[in-house]
């Protein structure tokens, strides 16, 4: 309790500080996440009809994922130099393998019966994709979306370690220094982002999905 | 009998287990102590000169080198996790003892951090080494020339126009910025960049994502980069004269560690110590090597 209290206080002394590093840490990692829906969902889809090309292009994405993300940062800095760039690449690397693979399994998976039906009934290709394609597909697209999320939050507290800023600030003042309070600062935040950002993508889930379905 | 076969391996296998960690123990009749060190260039090599003396001296070292930060070593050193590691005055007194310098002399802060540490945590320090691993700001050449920036009191009245890049602890410790800012006044900079590792922010300062970077006394790259170091001209830093230390029970148990390790230290000059952090973080030599040519050329240790 002590330590959350003195957390607390070092909060209130260095607010202007926290803000800044809250802010940059979000903006870490929206834009990583929303760099890799804009490219990942519609390849995902154009994907699901290319099944020649889909496994190279799954299995070279799914490679990304076995390069930690603390090396992906320090092998940007000698390309990008030490700033936010190097922070965003590494992080979109990072969100694109869930969104990617969980988009293309999500209309491959979509049956060929139901899709069959719609053009028997006079659908298009665009009218098939919006009204029937994708309503099935995106509980898992989200599902992809979700779990990059999460994973973008807590790897943005390694933007640190390039100079990038954001909360992992204060995860390396505070183990510098021995001092849980000032790692809480951190932590804690980057906690309650992971969790929000489940609940939030989660709530807009099935409003997108009630939308779509009527 | 089929059953028989597995416990037989097992048996055997058990037995050559024995027998390894037997051969093992063997030597190192005098008993076995444990090094430790903190995580940059300076450290690894006195870490390993203390490992390499007490080993020619027929010692069986354990390595726990590169641990981290102080109060790691520290509680490692009470908890006899290590026994050995080498540790800076002023870094002992202010950020150990937590206690004020009683006077800026070198000598003074060396008797009054040993005693100190006798008396709180029956820990001993060996001789001092003469090298001064103070921090400090450095500067490129260029941004010194340019600006005419020679003198942290110069910074002052620039800084806004600057950029830091400076270690996690140093935007919080009052040895570091809120220290200088206490002594020199607001000190307000365009951007402060937390940097996590000393290569990085040297990295930083040549790319010219910083203008401004913190660095010790000793670092190999102010005289492998040409850095200018700006004078404390306020002395807000106290000396930071390293030294082994251990707990004095330790001492009392091998009375003769002192004997091994004290004649390093008088060998350990500002130029020398930043030379041979040089060869580790410029020129890519490993510290154990480091540590030995140096031993060898000196004549503390014979050549295999």
């Amino acid at each position: 309790m002590d330590a959350l209290r003195q957390m607390w206080r070092y909060v209130g002394d260095n607010q202007a500080f926290f803000v800044e590093s809250l802010r940059i840490h979000l903006q870490l990692s929206g834009v990583a996440l929303g760099i890799a829906i804009l490219l990942c969902v519609p390849l995902g889809i154009w994907l699901a009809r290319r099944l020649t090309l889909a496994t190279p292009v799954i299995n070279l994405v799914s490679a990304l994922r076995v390069i930690p993300s603390l090396a992906i940062l320090f092998l940007a800095i000698p390309y990008l130099g030490l700033n936010r760039t190097a922070a965003f690449v590494a992080l979109t690397l990072l969100a694109l393998p869930p969104v990617l693979i969980n988009s293309y399994a999500a209309f491959r998976g979509v049956p060929a019966a139901v899709k069959e039906a719609a053009r028997g009934m006079g659908m298009n290709t665009w009218q098939l994709l919006w009204q029937i394609e994708l309503p099935l597909a995106l509980p898992v697209v989200m599902t992809g979306i979700r779990t990059a999320a999460v994973e973008v939050i807590s790897s943005a507290a390694l933007a640190t370690f390039i100079g990038a800023g954001g909360l992992g600030d204060f995860i390396a003042r505070g183990f510098r220094l021995s001092s849980t309070p000032i790692m809480l600062v951190g932590a804690i935040p980057i906690a309650l982002l992971a969790l929000s950002s489940e609940l939030l993508l989660g709530g807009l889930q099935r409003r997108l999905s009630a939308h779509l379905v009527r | 009998m089929k059953k028989l076969i597995p416990l037989l391996l097992l048996t055997a296998m058990l037995t050559l287990l024995a027998a390894c960690g037997n051969a093992e123990t063997g030597d190192g009749e005098k008993g076995t102590l444990t090094i430790g060190s903190k995580n940059f260039a300076e450290q690894f090599i006195l870490g390993e000169m203390y490992a390499q003396l007490l080993e020619a001296n027929g010692y069986t070292v354990e390595r726990q080198l590169g641990l981290g930060s102080t109060d790691i070593l520290q509680t490692a050193l009470v908890e006899g996790e290590i026994d050995i590691y080498p540790e800076y005055t002023s870094t002992g007194l202010l950020t150990v003892l937590k206690e004020e310098a009683v006077s800026s002399d070198r000598d003074a802060i060396y008797q009054q951090v040993k005693d100190g540490y006798a008396e709180r945590f029956q820990i001993t320090w060996l001789d001092p080494a003469p090298f001064n691993n103070t921090q400090a700001l450095a500067v490129t050449r260029e941004t010194s020339e340019a600006r005419g920036l020679t003198t942290i009191s110069q910074l002052a009245v620039q800084s806004a126009d600057l950029r830091i890049g400076a270690a996690p602890e140093f935007f919080e410790r009052e040895d570091g910025l809120p220290g200088l800012r206490a002594l020199y006044g607001e000190m307000p900079f365009a951007d402060e960049k937390q940097l996590d590792s000393g290569a990085i922010r040297y990295e930083a300062l040549l790319n010219g994502d910083i203008d401004v970077v913190t660095a010790y006394g000793t670092d190999g790259q102010i005289g492998g980069y040409d850095l200018v170091v700006l004078e404390d001209d306020k002395a807000l830093w106290p000396p930071y004269q390293v030294a082994p230390i251990l707990l004095q029970s330790t001492l009392d148990d091998h009375a003769d560690i002192a004997e091994i390790l004290n004649p390093i230290a008088p060998l350990l000059d500002d130029r020398t110590m930043a030379e041979l952090n040089w060869q580790v973080d410029g020129e890519n030599i490993e510290p154990d090597e480091v540590a030995r040519t140096f031993l060898i050329e000196k004549g503390l240790l014979e050549s295999e």
